[in-house]
């Protein structure tokens, strides 16, 4: 007993003093305020007051988040009716089990049938209360899980908004998007009857190197010449450009609209 | 029942006075973002057309000159009217006349004021500016691109260079400064003030090729042959200058090494061979040649070997190019039906389509999208109409046309630049003929030489 203690204390000491030996003497450490040649630098984000940081954000407890929350209150939950035998009924009359004959023994009194029966016979006068169930799924309530988002900042941006800090960092870049998509956007592909105003929504992913991918449609104008300029025009734009070099991401998430 | 309602009541209104706060918020965010559920991972960025799509206004500052070294004002004077003159010719920018500009000098982004760049009468959306010093025979540039309008974070570009201090030197700094901001801000375009052009011009008896950068400057003979040099077309990594010579034994292809600084071996076929241009790989020439007594296109490797003949009919074929974003079709011109019109088909030879109903046509240049096609026509030649030579261009998938000069003289040879934005062409507008150059929509021409007769562009591929 005493030589196991001395031998966990022994280890203990070897421990500590390994630690203390290499921690001291083991060269350049990570996080030491020793700035060596070829450092990262890293800028505080609170000298850049006009990044707006995203609210911490509660998930909601509803498991149907919805674009629409219902303004009406939600149905009641359906009332679980109890059988009722119809007035006519007659009651069957009770089977009687026959004492097995294993076993010799009579049974107990505790185990008779006889009160079920009572109670199928008996129609209730006052239904159940319903228990409250607390996961229960409710009908639309709420708004959809808000992740963190904030609009462009940026002065000369227009009506661009963006999820993210991106289009205040980068509005530059959010209007390279815009004049390249424009330019590349013939609109005499569409078809003149054409309602003047009808817009088609695109959703495209602008990779690092700038090239857009997966193109498609998310909301379509009702004017198949005008979703089909739409998407040619995305198809025409080998890249934007490389991302913003400060970006970190790997991809770009765009939506965008074409309005005829 | 009772029990029902009774448990219901204090559950519902506690639900409601959630439900008010929360749309509250909701509202907000729905308006904001339609699409909301995403993997949170990326931004996103919801834009659209018919937002006010203008030409970005920059501005640029006059670098500030650092040090004491004697040569810094007059390289700083070169960097400035370089940098200047290339974001002009982008042609995708408002550049701000430098009168404009407020009255400070910032060579550092501590030093800029931002609000005053923003604000009347600069109004600019981007600012370019810097410092350019000199040390120990060293030049060294630090340029710097901002968003004027984001206070926040406004840098966009940060660079910094350091060549030999000279004047050359000094310009090609400005032109790729001028290159990276274009690049940035014109989403991805390549930048073509570091890109050359080729072009034949008279010297003492004969002509010879020249080349010179895309704004002109910098004018230089590359060869010295006996006879006549024409038609030069560089190669796709800049090494090469593949050309017509016309001498006392006919007319053959020449290739100019821009490595060696001297001519390399290309094996002719028989007959007159002339017009060569590269493809894209810079594997393979396309050239017209008469060995069959009938001028028709081939293809050839790079030395002249392995040569296939493209064409067929009667009839002079000249002139062809490459679709530089394929490689796969080539646009010529042909005389099959009498005069000479532009024609298209398959890399090898089949699929052939007339694209031009009449008139005269000659010297293609496909654009580097492979979209447009640019040529030269006479649309009303022959004897009583007085029409003249223009520079067009042709949307290959529809061909529609569009007159890019007019009642300017002769005009031949389109070439187009890199970024498919500019056309460089020779024209006899206000006498002899010199090289301009213009926008791909006809706007801002640019007379690129004076003086002596010259003829021929052809811009590089980068």
């Amino acid at each position: 007993m005493a030589g196991s203690a001395m031998a966990h204390i022994a280890g203990a000491a070897a421990i500590l003093v390994w630690v203390f030996w290499f921690s001291n003497h083991h060269g350049a450490e990570w996080g030491s305020s020793v700035s060596a040649t070829g450092a990262i630098q890293a800028t505080l984000i609170s000298n850049a007051p006009s990044i707006p940081i995203p609210t911490p954000q509660l998930p909601t407890d509803n498991v149907l988040a919805t674009d629409t929350p219902s303004a009406a209150p939600a149905p009641p939950p359906p009332v679980a009716k109890p059988a009722e035998p119809p007035p006519d009924a007659i009651s069957i009359p009770d089977k009687v089990t026959p004492p097995p004959k294993v076993q010799p023994k009579p049974q107990p009194p505790q185990a008779k049938p006889a009160p079920q029966t009572q109670a199928m016979a008996k129609p209730l006068t006052h239904p159940l209360p319903i228990p409250k169930t607390t996961n229960r799924a409710n009908f639309g309530e709420a708004p959809p899980a808000n992740i963190p988002r904030s609009s462009a900042s940026a002065a000369g941006n227009g009506p661009v908004s963006v999820a993210g800090d991106f289009g205040s960092r980068y509005g530059w870049y959010v209007d390279v998007i815009k004049r390249k998509a424009q330019q590349n956007w013939y609109k005499a592909e569409v078809d003149p009857k054409t309602a003047g105003g009808a817009r088609v929504y695109l959703t495209f992913d602008v990779a690092r190197d700038g090239s857009p991918s997966r193109v498609r449609i998310e909301k379509s104008s009702g004017s198949p010449s005008l979703d089909s300029s739409a998407l040619r025009a995305l198809q025409r734009i080998d890249t934007f450009g490389p991302l913003p070099a400060g970006y970190n991401e790997g991809t770009l998430n765009v939506e965008y609209y074409f309005e005829f | 029942m009772n029990f029902d309602k009774l448990a219901e009541k204090p559950h519902t209104g506690s639900e409601r006075s959630r439900l008010k706060a929360m749309m509250g918020r909701g509202l907000i965010a729905v308006a904001v973002l339609l699409a909301g559920v995403s993997a949170g991972a990326q931004d996103w960025v919801h834009t659209g057309t018919n937002l006010g799509v203008d030409k970005i206004r920059i501005a640029a500052a006059d670098f500030k000159a650092n040090g004491g070294d004697p040569q810094t004002a007059a390289l700083k004077r070169t960097f400035d009217t370089t940098l200047y003159s290339d974001l002009g010719n982008a042609g995708i920018f408002d550049l701000v006349s430098k009168s404009f500009n407020p009255h400070e000098n910032p060579g550092a982004p501590a030093d800029i004021h931002l609000a005053q760049w923003s604000s009347d009468p600069t109004l600019a959306a981007m600012v370019a500016f810097g410092a350019v010093s000199v040390q120990g025979n060293k030049l060294s540039v630090y340029g710097y691109l901002f968003d004027a309008k984001n206070a926040g974070s406004p840098q966009v570009l940060g660079k910094q260079y350091t060549e030999d201090a000279s004047q050359d030197n000094a310009r090609a700094i400005a032109h790729k400064f001028a290159d990276e901001i274009i690049f940035r801000l014109g989403g991805g375009i390549p930048g073509i003030a570091e890109s050359k052009i080729y072009y034949v011009c008279s010297r003492g008896g004969g002509k010879q090729i020249m080349a010179m950068d895309y704004d002109g400057q910098n004018q230089h003979q590359l060869t010295t042959v006996a006879g006549t040099a024409l038609s030069p077309h560089v190669s796709p990594d800049n090494s090469r200058v593949a050309f017509t010579i016309l001498n006392t034994r006919g007319w053959a292809i020449s290739m100019f090494s821009l490595d060696l600084n001297r001519m390399v071996g290309f094996q002719n076929p028989g007959g007159s061979n002339i017009s060569p241009s590269w493809s894209a790989d810079g594997r393979t020439l396309l050239f017209s040649s008469s060995r069959s007594n009938d001028s028709e296109i081939y293809s050839s490797d790079v030395s002249g070997g392995n040569l296939h003949r493209l064409t067929q009919y009667a009839g002079p074929d000249v002139s062809p190019v490459f679709n530089p974003k394929t490689d796969a079709q080539i646009a010529w011109i042909s005389g099959r039906t009498g005069l000479p019109q532009l024609y298209i088909m398959d890399a090898n030879g089949s699929n052939v389509q007339r694209m031009t109903d009449g008139g005269y046509a000659t010297s293609p240049s496909w654009a580097p999208n492979g979209e447009f096609i640019t040529f030269a026509w006479n649309r009303k030649y022959g004897p009583g109409d007085p029409g003249g030579q223009d520079i067009y261009i042709m949307d290959v998938s529809s061909k529609r046309w569009i007159q890019l000069t007019h009642e300017e003289g002769r005009n031949d040879y389109p070439s187009w630049s890199p970024d498919g934005r500019h056309i460089v062409f020779q024209s006899e507008r206000g006498g002899s003929s010199s090289i301009w150059s213009m926008l791909s929509d006809g706007t801002r021409p640019q007379q690129l030489t004076r003086g002596a007769s010259c003829s021929m562009p052809n811009w590089s591929w980068k």
